[in-house]
């Protein structure tokens, strides 16, 4: 059997993903929000998945505050698509 | 959550819930401005019927300006606070914009066309800005409806191209366009267009949080 993508078998990194792929791009207090993790941990995960290329991250400011901006990017999407096809077979849908 | 190793079901578990989470998002984009724009439409129709039935001067026209003149600001300042509040943007978002960009740009270029036909000594060419706000914002909305899958914008939008229509053919047939029938029916188009749409849609999102609490 094919082995899971380490990289997105991981609770938090999968839930960002599995947003991500749903909008067009979300902002990091969203992706606090909806994925209840503390920001410290989401944004080293965040980090993680920008280093293998599945994420782009763009910072910019609204108003005063600055804003990280998320979306995912075509080797994330494909790399999704293959992590939750090799799942299905683990669990036989 | 955390970062920790997760079991195949899991896994599954997780992006149900995370598509979950997002879904009632994905399918509302922000409907505050659509419905500030027909509140205005709305208003300045109100506004020249009113005064036209009273005492009419062809002055009254240029209250028609109020609606870029206002709009125009309070759809900035409306983007950007939604902008500012940040949160999440989906591809539903980025059509809807889409739609409306070209409906705004068009209303540019067609009152600059208005200008200069003035100029040139056709003032009745600013009848072109009636066929427009029934037959091009009417294709807009029933547009947004597509995209939506919200069946009132698509029977407002309809409503309001077949209403435009007979505008059009009747000003062909050289029939005389009262203000008495003409705005109301303006107005009329522009309650079943947006309001009566953003109504519908509130509603259901509000059972829907009920049913989730």
């Amino acid at each position: 059997m094919q082995e899971l993508n380490p990289l997105l078998h991981s609770q938090l990194r999968l839930a960002v993903m599995s947003i991500l792929m749903n909008v067009e791009e979300a902002d990091f207090v969203y992706l606090k929000e909806k994925t209840e993790s503390t920001a410290g941990n989401l944004s080293v995960q965040l980090d993680k998945l920008a280093s293998a290329g599945y994420i782009n991250i763009e910072k910019d400011m609204s108003g005063k505050r600055p804003r990280t901006i998320c979306s995912v990017s075509d080797i994330g999407r494909n790399a999704f698509v293959e992590y939750v096809e090799v799942l299905k077979s683990y669990i036989n849908i | 959550m955390e970062e920790k190793k997760i079991t195949p079901e899991e896994g599954m578990q997780v992006i149900t819930q995370m598509i979950e989470a997002s879904r009632q998002r994905m399918s509302m984009p922000n409907l505050r401005i659509s419905i500030m724009w027909a509140t205005l439409a709305i208003v300045t129709a109100a506004i020249v019927l009113t005064v036209s039935l009273v005492n009419y001067t062809p002055w009254i026209n240029l209250v028609w300006f109020a609606i870029p003149v206002i709009g125009i600001p309070v759809n900035i300042v409306v983007a950007r606070r939604s902008e500012d509040r940040g949160g999440v943007r989906t591809a539903i978002d980025n059509i809807s914009d889409g739609i409306w960009k070209i409906v705004g740009y068009i209303a540019i270029g067609l009152t600059i066309i208005c200008f200069i036909m003035q100029l040139c000594g056709y003032p009745q060419a600013w009848m072109a800005m009636l066929f427009y706000a029934f037959i091009i914002v009417g294709f807009g909305a029933a547009m947004q409806g597509v995209v939506l899958k919200e069946v009132s914008y698509i029977v407002g939008g309809v409503i309001s191209m077949l209403s435009g229509f007979v505008i059009v053919a009747l000003t062909l047939c050289k029939v005389q366009l009262l203000l008495v029938w003409v705005l109301p029916l303006y107005i009329f188009c522009f309650l079943v267009m947006f309001i009566v749409p953003a109504a519908i849609i509130r509603n259901k999102l509000n059972s829907r949080q009920k049913c989730k609490n």
